[in-house]
């Protein structure tokens, strides 16, 4: 592997059972699943961050979750310091947990509404049992220092606090333990958007003083764009473009990043806007179109598409995408090596 | 880098702080009644020149008078001074029952809750069926097997209370266990153990406080009605329900003699009862703000 790698995973697909009514499940069948996660890998380098963007409801949260070792994948594996998750014993879980952290989307019911912001910030260095009672309060002292959050707010209680103040006690909270990896999954889009902006240059700035790197998950291609060293575009539960930051919105080869990116509302001049992009809602992930998922929405959709589900192809620029339309267009090399990294 | 606004100032948000925070009438009446009623039981027995059994014929089923304010029973003791006495035993047995219920049931709805599945099926069935008795015919059935008296009232009524203290407590547990500040306790690596005690069983509390105070109010009825046919505690001990059944007939000559008892009985458990409305749904520290 060229890079050094952090967290990283490999073919992870996650599937949830669909409850169904007593009656249907008399009538026998398959028990049918929704696949929130199919077959993605990924890697992430220290102090990197790694943009994920996508629809509501493709999988981000679900991937995130198992690369924070929350959610046990159905396939694949996840991989952290060099180590298969999976086989962790006791300590390594531990340790796992020191070291990846997540911030919540929604700062309203992440917070514990009957502890104080000191104690929400201090419980990690509890668990870890990091320092003496002493040391704990001076370094909660120091994480509100770091994440701008008063010191007049220690004792106040989460319902109190503006939204974008309770983020701030999230992320006091997440680095904490000094994890190396945080999953940030859309950290500003439960928040007004006056206050977006600094939650977001917030973590930018953490990123410089601390060194952590980030998975960071957003629907909004703007703010990826300004956070990430590279990104990942997801579609129904697969990563269909990635690449550095530069090569997917400068030069976006998969027809479902060039809609996305046409949406935006200042166009670049390089990337051709085709009219009838995004036609339709994403289909439901009960019922996964063949193929590739986007043939139903997409304007080159060949038989071909509709059939054989796309590989990753190696385009020239570096970036990885799942389309065989692009890829014929421009000479994209498939995968005879299945060792591709987004 | 500028910050958001100040937060909104609101009165303390720990549980008894709020209480006091959210007086409402149902709450500021209910702890005046129980009030009331637990001064009367301590003071007036002991500063009233008569003793709950002492029996003076000659004054049988006298009326109120300065004396005796709410008259003689047929042994002519004072109904005042035994009502207050009743109390005691009632708020004692109400108190210890709901108390044992809660030690028991907390536990069991926690777990229950909190792992779904066999040890959820495990604990529950069986409360299921406690609970499918009528709570009289339970505590019957729990006397039977333990004989009577005051403590096994006590424990009869415990019994009564775990399945519907348990239930509470399981419900609760399962909401705040979805809640996402769990699932963030846990990405920071905390145990069951911690998660159970310090996240979910105070935002847990609150339903339970209420259902416990309601219970209370229960508690004692169920024990008047015990003691009423003869099964709760035993006779020269001035239990509510056992003056509510001795005297019951001499209704027509003493009626203040029934009266008393009864009308104690109904305000206690008014009392009770006003409380726990008066504690529903203020025991939430994100509270009213969030409704608005
Ligand atoms: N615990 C779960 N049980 C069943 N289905 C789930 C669960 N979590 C997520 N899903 C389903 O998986 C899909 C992806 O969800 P999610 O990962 O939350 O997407 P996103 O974060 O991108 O909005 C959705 O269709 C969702 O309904
Ligand atoms: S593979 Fe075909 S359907 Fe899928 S994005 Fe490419 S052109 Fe469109
Ligand atoms: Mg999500």
């Amino acid at each position: 592997m060229p890079r050094a790698e952090l967290l990283g995973a490999s073919g992870l697909t996650r599937e949830f059972p669909v409850r169904r009514p007593w009656i249907e499940r008399l009538r026998g069948g398959r028990p049918p699943v929704v696949r929130a996660v199919t077959d993605v890998s990924l890697s992430i380098a220290p102090g990197e961050t790694l943009g994920l963007v996508g629809e509501s409801g493709c999988g981000k949260t679900t991937l995130g979750r198992m690369l924070a070792g929350l959610l046990r994948p159905t396939a694949g594996q996840v991989r952290f310091d060099g180590a298969d998750i999976a086989t962790l014993d006791a300590a390594g879980r531990r340790r796992l947990r020191q070291q990846i952290q997540i911030v919540f989307q929604d700062p309203f019911t992440s917070l514990d509404p009957h502890h104080t912001v000191r104690r929400i910030i201090r419980e990690p260095l509890d668990i870890h049992r990091m320092g003496s009672r002493r040391e704990r309060e001076r370094r909660v002292r120091e994480l509100m220092d770091q994440v701008a959050l008063p010191a007049r707010y220690a004792g106040a209680y989460p319902h109190e606090l503006s939204g974008g103040l309770r983020q701030r006690v999230g992320i006091a909270a997440a680095l904490a333990s000094r994890p190396r990896v945080i999953i940030a999954d859309e950290p500003t889009s439960a928040l007004d958007a006056s206050v977006q902006a600094e939650i977001i240059n917030l973590l930018v700035d953490l990123q410089a003083t601390t060194g952590v790197a980030y998975l960071f998950i957003s629907h909004n291609l703007d703010v990826v764009r300004h956070v990430s060293h590279r990104v990942a575009v997801m579609y129904m539960g697969r990563i269909v473009e990635s690449g550095s930051c530069d090569a997917v919105y400068g030069t976006p080869k998969h027809p479902y990043t060039r809609a996305l990116l046409s949406a935006i509302p200042v166009p670049d001049p390089r990337v051709p806007l085709r009219a009838g992009m995004l036609e339709g809602e994403p289909p439901s992930p009960i019922r996964v179109p063949s193929g590739c998922a986007f043939h139903p929405r997409c304007a080159l959709a060949t038989a071909e598409c509709r059939s054989v589900s796309p590989p990753e192809y190696r385009f020239a620029g570096g970036q990885v995408a799942r389309c065989h339309v692009t890829a014929a267009e421009e000479g994209a090399r498939g995968p005879e090596r299945r060792e591709v990294s987004a | 880098m500028a910050l958001d606004a100040a937060p909104i100032s609101r009165p303390a948000p720990r549980p008894l702080a709020r209480l006091t925070a959210n007086l409402t009438p149902p709450l500021v009446v209910g702890l005046a009644i129980i009030g009331l009623v637990l001064l009367g039981a301590f003071l007036i027995p002991a500063l009233s020149p008569f003793h709950a059994d002492q029996i003076n014929q000659e004054n049988s089923l006298a009326g109120p008078s300065l004396l005796h304010p709410l008259g003689s029973d047929d042994l002519g003791r004072d109904v005042l001074v035994r009502v207050m006495v009743g109390y005691r035993i009632s708020l004692a047995v109400a108190a210890g029952s709901v108390l044992l219920a809660l030690m028991a049931g907390l536990p069991l709805g926690l777990a229950s809750g909190y792992l779904p599945g066999l040890v959820d099926n495990l604990i529950m069935r069986p409360l299921d069926v406690l609970m499918a008795f009528p709570a009289i015919l339970l505590a019957v059935v729990v006397m039977a097997v333990l004989g009577t008296g005051t403590v096994v009232v006590v424990i009869a009524i415990g019994i009564v209370y775990t399945p519907i203290i348990a239930r509470v407590m399981r419900a609760t547990t399962l909401t705040a266990r979805g809640e996402l500040y769990v699932e963030a306790a846990r990405a920071r690596g905390a145990s069951a153990l911690r998660i159970v005690t310090t996240h979910i069983l105070p935002n847990s509390l609150g339903p339970v406080i209420v259902q416990a105070s309601i219970l209370l109010g229960f508690a004692v009825l169920l024990e008047a009605a015990l003691s009423f046919i003869g099964l709760g505690v035993r006779p020269p001990t001035p239990s509510l329900g056992l003056m509510l059944s001795t005297e019951r007939d001499f209704m027509t000559q003493a009626p203040w003699a029934v009266v008393s008892p009864g009308g104690a009985l109904m305000l206690l458990v008014l009392g009770f009862n006003l409380v726990g409305d008066g504690l529903r749904d203020r025991l939430d520290p994100r509270g009213r703000a969030r409704v608005r």
